[in-house]
């Protein structure tokens, strides 16, 4: 769907460069890398946010980005008086009058959605109500709403507990799969990474380079060896 | 839900009918509208009520209206509870042109080139707050900016005054006091047809409003597009602003009150119902502040932001109290 071929990321300066990275439909992405490395400027040049240091990258559509692209934070915080289900429903703006007057085929597009991620319970309540993990969810609910082909979620799971952490990305995996949409998200859990995504990118930030790995073809210790290329401690 | 709001708006909207007709007809102390028993055009009580009381009901409706929802579009653009038109300096920017207009054409300005120097100045202050919260992220630092910003330009309004002839500083002084009394019958259409420009457009910003409820770079994934959309809201707060201050003077807090009152009578943030529920809270409050001011007027004559600094300052203190303050 998306190729990257032979481009630079970053804003002012040249964080890291990628010969080759191929993101297809119906597979779930994790990008992982240092602090610092990159990863957000990466996910918000994808987002097309800012532009690449240098090339361009290749994903020719017609479409308006608000239909193509969605993008989910690594935190929301919940808005007083705004009920989850109206928030979720948000994510059917760019397909609504200038009113944006929801009809009832996007009321029915966002009770499927939310019956899926099966969080009928919370849609009365005012997302300032509901848990972190809750919120999280909601927020990929909107994404989801949005209809769009790739997704990208800025370390989605970072502020949740273990058992959040391995249900969104179960969540992000299935979704994937079932709309057969492109989704990619930063994390800094390689183990739960490892056990429910398609591919890996891997940010070098000492070579300054990003590459891409199939699950089938990389374990624990590689990952870490191309992040964390300098670290000793690592072989203790 | 939905049952709800209709009955809570046309409960809202029969006490402001109510209170409509005691302020048309002078508050409780007066009797016009008793004792108005045919439209006669030449009798004293119908004078009196179509050449004073008249104009300043429509006077008061509409300030009520056009500030609070001006405050309403500042804080949802800012996302900042606390932000308002006089609070943000907007105001004290149409006074100071105002004051610019009045002192160098004094007694001869015409009501079209208040309005538009109040709008303009609004306008231009609008753009100064805007360069800000391109610096200043914290929501409260930015109010102090406001703030800063209405006694930088106080004070070069007094050093215009210090330097002007005495007509000029008498029509200025007059405006300044912040009254709606001296609104005259023959102003009233240049009102409304402000007013109503900027009550179409609002109809066409509910969605944009509802999007940038969870914030500007949110809302652009979602399609919004925040230049056109800031355009848009700076000019129409500016004209509600700007509309009000030409023919009224400053009346703080309206705008800061009123949308958080709005808020927390109808718990949402879907700006059909805040809007249509910040237009009529925002009549009756200010109808209700001038309705004190005409009781008092055989007593004392107090200026009308006085009256709303009375009600709306505690009302935003307890505003802060209740809220988690994260910033």
């Amino acid at each position: 769907m998306i190729e990257i071929n032979k481009v630079t990321i970053g804003i002012n300066a040249n964080l890291f460069s990628i010969d080759k990275v191929k993101l297809e439909k119906g597979k779930l992405y994790a990008l992982i890398g240092k602090n610092g490395s990159g990863k957000s400027t990466f996910l918000k040049t994808l987002g097309e946010l800012i532009q690449p240091f240098k090339g361009e990258i290749q994903w020719r559509m017609n479409s308006r980005k608000e239909q193509r692209i969605a993008f989910v934070t690594s935190k929301f915080d919940g808005i007083e008086y705004l009920t989850t289900y109206d928030y979720i429903a948000l994510g059917r703006a760019p397909y609504t009058n200038i009113f944006g007057k929801l009809k009832s085929e996007d009321h029915d597009f966002i009770k499927n959605i939310c019956n899926k991620l099966n969080i009928n319970s919370l849609l009365d309540k005012f997302t300032t109500e509901i848990s972190d993990g809750e919120r999280q969810i909601a927020s990929i609910a909107k994404a989801i709403c949005q209809d769009t082909e790739l997704i990208i979620l800025d370390e989605p799971i970072a502020f949740l507990d273990y058992e959040n952490k391995i249900k969104i990305t179960q969540i992000l995996a299935e979704i994937a799969k079932q709309r057969n949409c492109c989704i990619i998200h930063s994390s800094h859990d390689i183990d739960i990474s490892l056990m429910m995504v398609n591919e890996i990118l891997i940010i070098d930030s000492v070579n300054k380079k990003l590459t891409q790995h199939p699950i089938e073809n990389i374990n624990k210790d590689k990952v870490l060896n191309i992040a964390f290329p300098n670290d000793q401690f690592l072989n203790i | 839900m939905r049952k709800q709001y209709s009955l809570l708006i046309s409960l809202l909207i029969i006490v402001l009918v109510l209170l409509t007709f005691l302020h048309l007809n002078g508050g409780f102390n007066s009797w016009i509208l008793m004792n108005l028993t045919e439209f006669n055009t030449n009798s004293t009580e119908s004078i009196i009520l179509k050449e004073i009381h008249l104009p300043r009901t429509i006077m008061v409706l509409i300030a009520g209206s056009a500030l609070s929802i001006a405050g309403l579009l500042m804080q949802t653009y800012f996302n900042n509870p606390l932000a308002g038109p006089s609070i943000l300096g907007i105001s004290s920017g149409s006074n100071l042109f105002v004051a610019i207009t009045l002192m160098s054409s004094g007694i001869f300005s015409s009501n079209l080139s208040i309005i538009s120097a109040a709008i303009l100045g609004a306008i231009f202050f609008s753009f100064i707050i805007l360069g800000f919260s391109l610096k200043v992220k914290s929501t409260t630092s930015l109010l102090i900016v406001g703030v800063m910003l209405s006694a930088f330009t106080s004070s070069i309004v007094q050093l215009i005054q210090a330097d002007s002839t005495l007509d000029a500083l008498r029509s200025f002084t007059i405006w300044n006091f912040g009254s709606v009394q001296q609104v005259q019958l023959d102003q009233i259409p240049m009102i409304l047809f402000f007013f109503f420009i900027g009550f179409f457009s609002l109809i066409f910003l509910i969605k944009p409003l509802n999007l940038l409820v969870i914030g500007e770079n949110q809302a652009e994934f979602l399609g919004l597009q925040p230049r056109k959309i800031r355009w848009i809201l700076i000019l129409i707060t500016s004209i509600f602003t700007g509309l009000v201050t030409a023919f009224c003077g400053p009346i703080s807090f309206v705008g800061l009150a009123v949308p958080n009152l709005v808020k927390l009578i109808f718990k949402t943030t879907n700006h059909k119902t805040l809007i249509i529920g910040t237009l009529i809270v925002g009549s009756l409050f200010l109808l209700i502040c001038d309705l004190i001011t005409y009781s008092l007027e055989d007593l004392i004559s107090i200026p009308l932001n006085s009256i709303t600094s009375l009600f709306g300052a505690p009302i935003i203190i307890w505003i802060i109290i209740r809220r988690k303050w994260n910033d």
